[in-house]
C-alpha cells in the first residue's frame, strides 16, 4: 500500500521524545471500515448468495472477529463494536451498508428489510478484490477472509 | 487509575499527540476572561429557533477555543456547489446542545405516555449530573474538527501517530471506531488546559471546584463522542452515549435538517414525533446480574425514525457524494498534502490552528508560493507545472478539474458487431452533413440501441463514487488542470 511518506525521501515525525529524537510509529495497513461492506458483499456473490438475510450482519461480524482477530489483522482491524447486553453496534458496517444502497452496490428485497440483493456480478466482485490496496498475500489474505465471513450468512 | 491517566501510561502515540493539542489549548485559552452574567442567554437558530443556555454553558460557548468553531464550516468546500451551505461547526454545536436537551425533557416524560411496562422503566437514571454530562459531551462534539471538517481528517487520520494512537485508544478504551475528529474531541476535552479553564473559568454545576469530579465528568462527555459505553458497577448507561453518538443521535437529528435547509434540499421529518416516542428502557442479561439503560424508540415512532434514515440517504447522494463537492474535495486534498510536504502543516494541531479560509491565504508567504506539491504517486493528476499558490487560487476561484467520466460496459455485456456498426453509422450520420439525421432523430434511434447499455453500466459508473472524499476519486478519470 502507498503511503504519504512514500512521496517523500527524508520523512521523519515531527513528535520528538525527551532526547529530542524522532518517535516512530506502526503504520497498520487495514482495510478502511467503510470499505468492508463494499468486500464482504463482493464474496458473498462468490459464494453464490446474491440474496442474502442481513438481519444480524452486526452480530455475525462481531462473533467472526472475536474469532478471527489475529488470524486476518488486516481485514479486521478498523471494524469496532459498542457492545450493550444483546446489543452490538459498529458505526463503521452502518456507513458502509448506507453507503452500499446509496451508491446501487444492494437493495433491499422485501418489506421486513431481512434480505439484501447485491446487484454485481461474480467477475465484478473478482475485480473489487483485485482492486484491493495491498500486496497479493495481503490480497489473497483478505480475500479468503471474507469469504469464511460470508460462509456465516444465510 | 482513570482511563486518561492508563492512556498517558500506556501510549507513546497519545502522550506525544495530548502534549501538542495542550499546547494549543493553552495558547488559545490565554488571557480568556469568562462571561459572568447571570440569566440565561438566547441563541436565534435556523433549525430550532430560539435555543436557551445556562451560565456554565455560554461560559464555554464564549471561550476561544469553542469560538473557533466559526471559522470552521459544516459541509467543507460543499460551498462551491451549494453556495448557501456556509453554516459552520459553531451553529451545528449549538444546535445539537438544543437537540439533546430536548430529547432529554421528552424521555423523562415519556414512560407513561407510551405505556413501558414498569420493570423495564429506565428514565429515573436520567439523573441532573448525567443529564449536564451530556449536554457538556453535545456542545464539544465537533471541538476536535479541523478546517474544512471532514476534508482534513483524511489527510490527519493517515498519519502513523494517529493510526497508532486510535489503535491504543481502542485496545484500552474497547469501543466501536470512532471518526478522527471525534478522537481528537476527546483528547481536547482531556487535556490538562483544558481542565484548567474548566476548573478556572466555567461554573460547572456539579463539584465545580473539584478538580478529581471535573476530570471524572470530562473523561466522561469524551467517553460519549467516541461513542464509548458509561458503565458503573453493574450497570451500562448507553442511553448517554446513544444521544450523542447513536444511531438516530442529537448529531444527526441536528445536521440533516440544517445540512438540508442549508443546501435548499430540504429534508422534513417529524422530530417531535420521533421523541414523542423515545424511552430508556432497562434490559437485563440472561444472569440477571447486569443491566444496560437503553434509548429505544418504540413501535408507533418507527415512520419518523424512517423518514430520518431516508433523510440521511438522501443527503448523502444529493450533496455529500455530488461530483462538483468530489471533484473540489480532491483537489483540496492535494493540496494540503502540498502544504505537509512543505512542513506547513505537520503536526495534528496545526490542523486545528487554521481556519477554513486561512489554510487557503496560508501560501502567500513568497518562500511557499513558489514550492510545486508533486505528489505521485498518492494522486494521479499533473501536477508538474502547479504551484501551491496556483492550487490555492484554483481553489479559490472555483477552476476545478473538468472531469470526463470513464464508462465500462460490464463484462458480461459485449455489444454485438452489429450493434457497433449501427451506432458508428448513426454517430457519422449525425456528423456528416451530406446525409442528413435530425438531431430528435438519432437520439431516439440512439437510445433504443443502448437503452440496455446504459442501463446495466450505471452501476459500474457510480461505482466510482465509492471512494468518496477518497485519494483516488480521479483515478478512473482524466482530469485536466
Amino acid at each position: 500500500m502507498i503511503s504519504y511518506k512514500d512521496t517523500i525521501n527524508d520523512y521523519e515525525s515531527p513528535y520528538k521524545d525527551e532526547k529530542g529524537n524522532p518517535l516512530t510509529f506502526k503504520s497498520l495497513p487495514a482495510l478502511k471500515g467503510t470499505d468492508f461492506v463494499k468486500y464482504l458483499l463482493a464474496a458473498l456473490v462468490i459464494k453464490d448468495k446474491p440474496i442474502t438475510n442481513f438481519s444480524n450482519i452486526s452480530k455475525i461480524i462481531y462473533d467472526f472477529k472475536e474469532e478471527n482477530k489475529q488470524k486476518y489483522p488486516e481485514m479486521l482491524s478498523d471494524i469496532n463494536f459498542r457492545v450493550g447486553i444483546n446489543d452490538y453496534c459498529s458505526k463503521k458496517i452502518d456507513d458502509g451498508l448506507l453507503a452500499a444502497q446509496t451508491l446501487g452496490y444492494m437493495g433491499k428485497v422485501n418489506p421486513t428489510y431481512n434480505n439484501i440483493v447485491i446487484y454485481f456480478s461474480k467477475q465484478e466482485a473478482e475485480n473489487i478484490f483485485q482492486s484491493l490496496d495491498f500486496d497479493d498475500d495481503t490480497k489473497t489474505k483478505i480475500k479468503n477472509g471474507m469469504k469464511s465471513l460470508a460462509d456465516k450468512f444465510n | 487509575m482513570g482511563c486518561i491517566d492508563q492512556l498517558r501510561a500506556q501510549s507513546v502515540a497519545y502522550k506525544a499527540i495530548e502534549n501538542d493539542l495542550d499546547e494549543f489549548v493553552e495558547s488559545l485559552m490565554k488571557g480568556y476572561v469568562c462571561s459572568q452574567k447571570d440569566s440565561l442567554t438566547h441563541f436565534n437558530d435556523v433549525v430550532w429557533g430560539k435555543m436557551e443556555f445556562e451560565k456554565w454553558e455560554v461560559q464555554i460557548i464564549d471561550s476561544p477555543l469553542f469560538q473557533r468553531l466559526r471559522n470552521v464550516r459544516q459541509l467543507g468546500l460543499a460551498r462551491a456547489k451549494f453556495q448557501t451551505a456556509s453554516h459552520t461547526r459553531f451553529d451545528h454545536s449549538l444546535g445539537v446542545a438544543w437537540c439533546a436537551k430536548k430529547m432529554l425533557s421528552a424521555l423523562r416524560n415519556n414512560e407513561k405516555y407510551n405505556k413501558v411496562e414498569s420493570a423495564a422503566k429506565g428514565s429515573q437514571e436520567i439523573t441532573l449530573e448525567r443529564e449536564h454530562v451530556i449536554c457538556l459531551a453535545a456542545l464539544l462534539h465537533d471541538i476536535g474538527h479541523g478546517f474544512w471538517s471532514h476534508l482534513s481528517e483524511i489527510v490527519y487520520s493517515s498519519f502513523d501517530e494517529f493510526v497508532q494512537m486510535q489503535s491504543d485508544l481502542e485496545d484500552i478504551l474497547n469501543f466501536q471506531g470512532a471518526k478522527p475528529h471525534e478522537i481528537l474531541s476527546f483528547v481536547v476535552i482531556n487535556t490538562p488546559s483544558f481542565l484548567k479553564f474548566m476548573l478556572n473559568c466555567v461554573e460547572y454545576p456539579h463539584d465545580s471546584k473539584n478538580e478529581a469530579a471535573l476530570k471524572k465528568v470530562l473523561e466522561e462527555a469524551g467517553k460519549i463522542i467516541i461513542g464509548c459505553n458509561i458503565e458503573e458497577g453493574n450497570s451500562i448507561y448507553s442511553f448517554m452515549t446513544s444521544i450523542i453518538n447513536g444511531k438516530f443521535d442529537a448529531d444527526k437529528i441536528d445536521y440533516i435538517k440544517r445540512d438540508g435547509l442549508s443546501s435548499a434540499f430540504s429534508i422534513d421529518y417529524a422530530e417531535d414525533e420521533l421523541f414523542q416516542y423515545m424511552a430508556v428502557i432497562r434490559v437485563k442479561d440472561n444472569q440477571g446480574v447486569r443491566a444496560d439503560y437503553k434509548l429505544v424508540v418504540l413501535q408507533k415512532g418507527i415512520p419518523a425514525l424512517e423518514s430520518l434514515t431516508f433523510g440521511r440517504m438522501m443527503l448523502y447522494s444529493y450533496i455529500y457524494t455530488n461530483p462538483v463537492v468530489l471533484v473540489s474535495e480532491s483537489l483540496a486534498q492535494d493540496y494540503l498534502w502540498g502544504l505537509w510536504r512543505v512542513k506547513k502543516i505537520a503536526k495534528i494541531s496545526d490542523f486545528l490552528k487554521y481556519g477554513d479560509d486561512e489554510i487557503l491565504d496560508i501560501v502567500n508567504d513568497t518562500v511557499l508560493a513558489s514550492k510545486k506539491p508533486y505528489m505521485k504517486p498518492i494522486s494521479k493528476k499533473n501536477y508538474d507545472d502547479i504551484t501551491l499558490k496556483e492550487l490555492s487560487d484554483k481553489l479559490k476561484n472555483r477552476a476545478y478539474p473538468k472531469v470526463r467520466y470513464k464508462i465500462y460496459p460490464r463484462i458480461e455485456y459485449k455489444p454485438s458487431d452489429e450493434t457497433v456498426t449501427k451506432l458508428t453509422e448513426l454517430y457519422d450520420r449525425l456528423t456528416t452533413e451530406e446525409i442528413p439525421l435530425s438531431l430528435d432523430e438519432f437520439i431516439s434511434e440512439y437510445t433504443k440501441i443502448t437503452v440496455r447499455f446504459h442501463k446495466i453500466t450505471t452501476n459500474v459508473t457510480v461505482e466510482e463514487f465509492a471512494d468518496k472524499r477518497g485519494m483516488n476519486f480521479l483515478d478512473e478519470r482524466q482530469a485536466i488542470l
